[in-house]
């Protein structure tokens, strides 16, 4: 029987805050910004309550009708991504929470299943150069304009 | 966009974006609402930028759909992002004053983040204000100067202890700390700050034990470092005040409030302040303490120094007078001769004047550019 796998943020030096859904990252020893949106959010919080890799699979093969394989695969591939960019752990212990908050989709929920991208913004020193209301693109700091000084 | 360059008191336009700051339901909108009709948001004044992220949240939390707040969210997470790594950066610095038995003391923006934001984007804040004993304050700047952070004030340590009551250091980008060794720069006189050691409260920053001043200290202090002439028009104390009001309204000892004031004469002050919060944002204040800080005697000197501070700075004479009176609140020599001295190496260092002997010719230099800008501006209208 395959191990199951639970992973906490890697704080204090990574620390994050969900706004309207997305889940903007900072790793503040790497000066690196990283955001998680629609599916990535959801794993991502399902991550910091402590779920394992299989719970958050099952639940969203569940909720999307499609296959739970696949669904792993591509929670893997996320959580492969985080931890090469240390912004999660691997928990040694296996559970450490006994209940952890069931899983739920918070604030509007995506219609279909996307596959998850983190999106990584480079040195944090360059982008805390930028006005964010000057420029930035219609997404907001930290999307650059594309003819931004940075 | 706002033409002022300056001011003591928020201008109309910053207040609408107060009240859709911190206002609930109907009051909120309909300050966004005309706000929005008179203001550019790529043409904003800095102190209403600095409202953008706590106005975006009271928006969000009550529901409003609107287009703009992608814009307002945009400058949130910029804040965020910014005040996380800023307080990143302080937790050593924590750390080794800790090691060294001296106390710290969170003040204005990062202790308001922590017991009454208690979210790190919504107080944009340029540098962390950390207090020291002032019998620590020698061995706070040695430490800060051997571990490579530049003081603003780059002068004998004693002499900048003498004639300051706090010193910014700098460490590369978003490393700023201003180290203040007396709370009030109004405030010199020795264990003047006891009392607000006495009743500070216990926080901490990640695993690093600190301190911040209690709501009533804090809301002195918010109103007395608040209402002064600012380039930046600072109407960021309104809303910290106000915040400290709505959060923390029942633990303001009223009493104790009005003491502390009138102690340290700046009951004048307290009330302009105090007054102004109840009459435009009807901030919930005792007529008892509005009426008592009124009823307090208060000499010419206290007024004409409350006039200086809220007065712009003068094209001819710079900050001389708010240096001035500065200066009359250091404890001095009995000395005349050594108050001259003392005087003169004071503005030298507020006008950060290298060397005393250019200081004249610096000053006749600084006051024809200062002069001559302002003639230009005035044909410019």
């Amino acid at each position: 029987m395959p191990h199951t796998r639970y992973y906490r943020i890697n704080s204090p030096s990574v620390i994050n805050e969900t706004i309207e859904g997305e889940s903007v990252i900072i790793n503040l020893n790497t000066g690196m910004y990283y955001s998680l949106d629609n599916i990535g959010a959801i794993i991502w919080a399902a991550l910091e309550n402590r779920h394992s890799v299989e719970d958050i699979a099952a639940f969203l093969a569940s909720h999307y009708q499609i296959d739970a394989e696949d669904v792993e695969t591509t929670v893997n591939d996320l959580i492969n991504q985080l931890l090469n960019e240390e912004l999660i752990i691997l928990l040694p212990g296996g559970k450490t929470i006994d209940s952890p908050s069931p899983m739920t989709f918070s604030g509007d929920q995506p219609t279909v299943f996307v596959k998850p991208v983190l999106n990584k913004f480079g040195d944090m020193q360059d982008l805390l150069l930028l006005d964010p209301i000057h420029e930035v693109d219609e997404a907001g700091w930290p999307y650059t304009k594309p003819n931004s000084k940075n | 966009m706002n033409s002022i360059p300056g001011g003591a008191w928020p201008t109309r336009n910053q207040e609408l974006l107060l009240k859709a700051a911190l206002f609930k339901g109907e009051d909120c909108r309909s300050a966004w609402e005309q706000w929005k009709r008179q203001n550019d948001v790529e043409h904003l004044d800095d102190g209403s930028h600095r409202l953008l992220p706590l106005a975006y949240h009271n928006l969000c939390s009550q529901g409003m759909q609107d287009g703009l707040l992608v814009r307002l969210k945009s400058v949130y997470r910029y804040m965020l992002t910014r005040n996380h790594l800023m307080f990143h950066s302080i937790i050593p610095v924590l750390k080794a004053l800790e090691a060294r038995g001296i106390k710290t003391m969170l003040l204005k923006g990062a202790a308001l983040t922590l017991t009454h934001y208690k979210n790190y984007g919504l107080r944009p804040q340029l540098d962390i204000d950390v207090l020291v004993p002032e019998t620590c304050a020698h061995e706070a700047i040695v430490y800060f100067r051997a571990c490579g952070w530049n003081p603003e004030y780059d002068y004998p340590i004693d002499k900048v202890i003498q004639f300051r009551h706090s010193c910014g250091f700098d460490a590369g980008m978003h490393k700023r700390i201003d180290l203040h060794w007396n709370i009030f720069q109004e405030c010199r006189k020795k264990d003047i700050d006891a009392v607000f050691w006495e009743h500070a409260v216990p926080v901490k920053v990640n695993d690093v034990n600190t301190l911040v001043l209690s709501p009533t200290h804090q809301l002195l202090h918010a109103c007395i470092h608040g209402v002064k002439w600012n380039t930046m028009m600072p109407c960021r104390w309104v809303a910290d005040a106000l915040t400290i009001l709505n959060i923390s309204g029942n633990d303001i000892h009223w009493n104790d409030l009005v003491s502390l004031a009138q102690e340290r004469n700046l009951s004048f002050s307290l009330w302009q302040a105090l007054s102004y919060l109840c009459h435009t944002f009807a901030a919930e204040i005792p007529e008892f303490v509005l009426s008592g800080l009124e009823k307090t005697p208060t000499s010419l000197y206290e007024r004409a120094e409350y006039r200086v501070m809220i007065a712009r700075k003068s094209a001819l004479f710079g900050n001389f007078f708010k240096f001035t009176f500065g200066y009359a609140h250091i404890p001095h020599s009995k000395n005349i001769f050594a108050r001259i001295c003392d005087y003169i190496y004071f503005l030298q260092m507020y006008w950060k004047i290298r060397n005393m002997a250019s200081m004249p010719f610096i000053l006749i230099r600084d006051g024809i550019r200062s002069v001559s800008a302002k003639q230009k501006q005035r044909g410019g209208k």
